[in-house]
């Protein structure tokens, strides 16, 4: 039901985007550009989710390998599990794990605790989702080659302040663990709910002005240089990455706080606040949160991506040439889904290696240590590009 | 279609600020705030004009009203809810404050803003939002960055003014 809801809400989303975006039909309503823009909208929702789903299992397996242990590796599912090759390799890689664990979400009791505030109780877990999803509608997954020869992105929606309006609404999913933390009634919840409403104010500003310097280097080549598909299009020789490596690091920094990844997750730091702002939640609204948590990893990871590694482009100095064709839009696509694999394991491997953050030195890194950076290196930038 | 989306954008704006002041408690009143941001947000994009509807969107929503809900929390709710009547006091306040600007501005209510940009308006690209504001409106710019300036630095003198005297008490 949730799920529907906040799906429905993304379509309306992209819909209000296509209408603004699309030029004007002269019979009317375009249904067809419409419902182009809904299967759109639906595939940028299910690479998320599927992303999301993946790297849960991807966070237990890598867990157990760095802590010498095997990891899921025996559920199985009936009829499937006595497929001969595939069914024993689904179920030593815990993949069969992934639909239990869901499974499990769905069938659970669904309590609804007497103190709580009900309709923000309700409302905050699809608050948590939601924004994710729709900010999934900017990202460049890759490139086709258009009728006149040029380059086209392909993404859900493309315009040009993409960039803005995925740090703007993915910022927006904070609303979804302050209000779960209010509405509880509790004392850990509500803790966890300040940390991490405090936490995303820090980090939020010291972010915007990393990714600023790469706006100011890509504005010396293009019109629109908020646009993300602008930005990849302009890394083919040298990615943003190896000319802006301070930014990068600021940029991945605040990634992990925005995310609420360790080692910046004190919004529901499980030793000493039981589960943090969603304590009350069980069942299906605490699995929102919980998938909500990872599609935000992995919007970020995109965004990372597509603003320091390169988007599709291989290699610096190697494109994928528009002369292939499809080929060339295929294998972008395989790039950027590759990069955004390697950014998650790489939040992963950094989740089970740091220690968590005290409050205190959260908020000294974030006011002390990167917005400080960030504003040096973002003048840096702009005294260097304007010569 | 866009008239769909349009109305639904006003719908959000107009609701969520008469929610502001009508419904129970300072949480949901500043969600409220929040949906009519939202709603505010969707009008600009609505109109072409991206920038500025995320940037608003960056800002209030994700800024501004985060600190809001914020301090909301630390002080919690003081549980004196005005009543009944002193609400629908402020609603007609609303309507009237409405029709007053409905009469004395009537153009306003007749000419909307175009529903598609031109192609060379400021507003369109970024690009252009930037050169106009730092070229023929650069007084009002600076002009507004003092008034800011002049309200933070009010802000830092009264704040550690009552600090240093609640300091200078003896705490129980």
């Amino acid at each position: 039901m949730c799920i529907f809801s906040t799906t429905v809400f993304d379509a309306c989303a992209l819909l209000c985007a296509a209408s603004v975006s699309a030029p004007e039909c002269s019979g009317g309503i375009d249904w067809f550009g419409i419902f182009m823009q809904v299967v759109w909208a639906f595939l940028s929702i299910i690479v998320v989710m599927s992303f999301a789903g993946l790297s849960v299992v991807a966070e237990r397996k890598v867990c157990a390998y760095i802590q010498g242990r095997y990891g899921p590796n025996r559920t199985a599912i009936p009829i499937v599990a006595a497929i001969p090759l595939v069914g024993n390799f689904l179920k030593k890689n815990g993949l069969m794990q992934l639909v239990a664990d869901g499974l499990k979400f769905l069938f659970k009791e669904d309590p609804l605790p007497s103190h709580v505030d009900k309709f923000w109780y309700m409302a905050a877990p699809v608050m948590a989702l939601a924004p994710v999803l729709i900010s999934a509608c900017v990202i460049p997954f890759g490139f086709y080659v258009g009728d006149g020869g040029e380059i086209m992105p392909i993404a859900a929606a493309n315009f040009d302040v993409s960039l803005i309006f995925a740090l703007a609404v993915g910022g927006l999913g904070v609303y979804g663990a302050v209000m779960a933390g209010w509405s509880s009634n509790s004392k850990f919840p509500y803790i966890g709910a300040m940390r991490a409403s405090s936490q995303v104010i820090s980090y939020e500003l010291a972010m915007g002005l990393s990714a600023m310097s790469v706006v100011i280097w890509t504005a010396r080549t293009s019109d629109s240089p908020l646009s993300l598909f602008e930005i990849a299009h302009a890394q083919v020789d040298w990615w943003y990455c190896l000319t802006q490596p301070l930014a990068a690091l600021i940029f991945l920094v605040c990634l992990f706080a925005e995310t609420n990844r360790l080692p910046f997750d004190v919004a529901e730091s499980e030793t000493d606040l039981v589960s943090g702002y969603h304590t009350e939640y069980g069942s299906f609204k605490f699995g929102l949160f919980f998938v909500g948590e990872y599609g935000h990893m992995v919007v970020g990871s995109a965004i990372f991506t597509t603003l320091f590694l390169g988007a599709w482009n291989p290699l610096p100095g190697i494109e994928w040439p528009a002369s292939w064709g499809w080929a060339a839009s295929a294998l972008s696509v395989v790039t950027v889904l590759l990069k955004i694999a390697a950014m998650m394991f790489f939040m992963i491997w950094v989740r089970w290696t740091l220690p968590r953050f005290r409050y205190d030195q959260v908020m000294r890194i974030g006011w002390k240590c990167l917005l400080p950076l960030a504003l040096l290196n973002f003048t840096a930038y702009l005294i260097f590009a304007s010569f | 279609m866009e008239d769909i989306v349009y109305y639904a954008f006003c719908a959000m704006a107009l609701l969520g600020a008469l929610g502001v002041i009508v419904v129970r408690g300072y949480v949901n009143s500043a969600m409220c705030m929040l949906v009519s941001v939202l709603g505010v947000c969707g009008l600009l994009a609505l109109m072409g004009a991206y920038f500025l509807a995320f940037v608003t969107l960056s800002v209030y929503a994700g800024a501004v009203l985060v600190l809001f809900v914020f301090v909301v929390m630390l002080v919690g709710d003081s549980g004196d809810n005005s009543s009944f009547w002193k609400k629908i006091g402020l609603l007609a306040l609303w309507i009237l404050a409405g029709i007053f600007v409905a009469s004395i501005e009537p153009w306003l209510a007749k000419h909307g803003a175009p529903s598609a940009m031109p192609e060379n308006s400021p507003l369109a690209l970024a690009k252009n939002y930037g050169l106009e504001l730092f070229s023929q409106f650069m007084l009002p710019f600076q002009v507004a960055g003092f008034l800011l300036l002049a309200a933070i630095t009010g802000v830092s003198v009264i704040g550690k003014h009552k600090r240093a005297r609640s300091q200078g008490e003896p705490s129980n």
